[in-house]
């Protein structure tokens, strides 16, 4: 009898969940957002934002970034 | 009077009889059914088997892309409803014309954030196919910088998220980029996301304040930092009313 065999071989897929947001609360994710933002090398927040958005075209007042979103769920 | 090879001839009945005896002739080997094709395995029965939640309000055909038919809206709306009680993750590969499911995963018990499948992409070219996966209560709703495999792969149209409110819908119809741009990339979005963080963690004190302002501010960050970087992929949010 013949043996059939795929020719090709099989892809591997993978997904993701998201950002836990355990791990994002989490103290140790404090702690390096802290470090980040009072450390001077570190280019962080709504400067890195911008800089990010500046590689696309878009061009943002960093100053003027609102961080305050109102939800209804 | 009409006879018995009439009434067989008028229903097309004749070349099925031919056919069998064909069939019954035929000697050449063992009956071979093609059972890659289908989905059988026990991830499916699995999936058949999670219960449903019917108060969710259904996903219609403008939630989605409108290359869907309305088998695969279906398929759609079915998956959020097996999948949004659920703590882990669990991903399905449809075809969006039939809304028949080709492949099924459940993420490990070891790594309930990352779910895995195996695909036999020569076996899905005529196909048009479509994944959906779910994210998790305790999960942000955008993907995330891990996401996006999508973009190096060419079998894969859409790829749909499942969040708790919102719909995510990732279009690219061939391959955009390769493993080392895909990955400079996921950098850009995780560094985008520790952005945000720093800037709202200092401004509130509650935890639910914070994440529901870093989804927020990252997620919009992604629909127009993906739209405009790449002109083959398209990104949209659909916020659902539950």
């Amino acid at each position: 009898m013949t043996n059939f065999q795929y020719e090709e071989e099989p892809v591997i897929v993978s997904r993701d969940a998201g950002y836990s947001k355990i791990k994002l609360l989490s103290p140790e994710n404090m702690k390096k957002s802290w470090e980040r933002i009072n450390n001077p090398d570190i280019v962080t927040g709504r400067y890195k934002l911008k800089e990010l958005l500046e590689e696309v075209g878009i061009v943002v007042n960093p100053e003027a970034m609102t961080f305050w979103y109102k939800h209804t769920k | 009077m009409i006879n018995f090879k009439k009434i067989v001839h008028y229903l097309h009945l004749d070349k099925l009889f031919d056919s069998i005896k064909e069939c019954h002739k035929d000697n050449r080997g063992g009956f071979l059914i093609p059972t890659s094709s289908k989905v059988t395995d026990s991830e499916y029965a699995r999936y058949r088997h999670l219960p449903i939640n019917w108060a969710l309000a259904p996903i219609t055909k403008d939630d989605l892309p409108d290359e869907f038919s309305p088998q695969a809206v279906k398929t759609v709306d079915m998956f959020r409803r097996k999948t949004i009680d659920l703590s882990y993750e669990c991903m399905i590969y449809f075809d969006y014309i039939s809304g028949k499911i080709v492949a099924c995963s459940f993420s490990d018990k070891n790594s309930p954030d990352q779910v895995h499948g195996v695909v036999y992409s020569y076996l899905l070219k005529r196909m048009h196919i479509a994944s959906i996966h779910n994210h998790p209560i305790q999960y942000c709703s955008p993907p995330s910088g891990k996401n996006f495999e999508m973009l190096g792969l060419e079998f894969e149209e859409f790829e749909i998220i499942s969040s708790q409110h919102e719909l995510w819908i990732l279009e690219s119809r061939e391959i955009v980029l390769d493993e080392d741009r895909l990955n400079k990339l996921r950098k850009k979005f995780d560094d985008s996301l520790n952005s945000y963080f720093d800037e709202v963690m200092p401004n509130f004190e509650e935890g639910y304040l914070i994440l529901d302002n870093v989804n927020e501010g990252y997620g919009n960050f992604l629909l127009n930092y993906l739209n405009m970087k790449c002109d083959k992929v398209k990104l949209t949010k659909r916020c659902l009313n539950d």
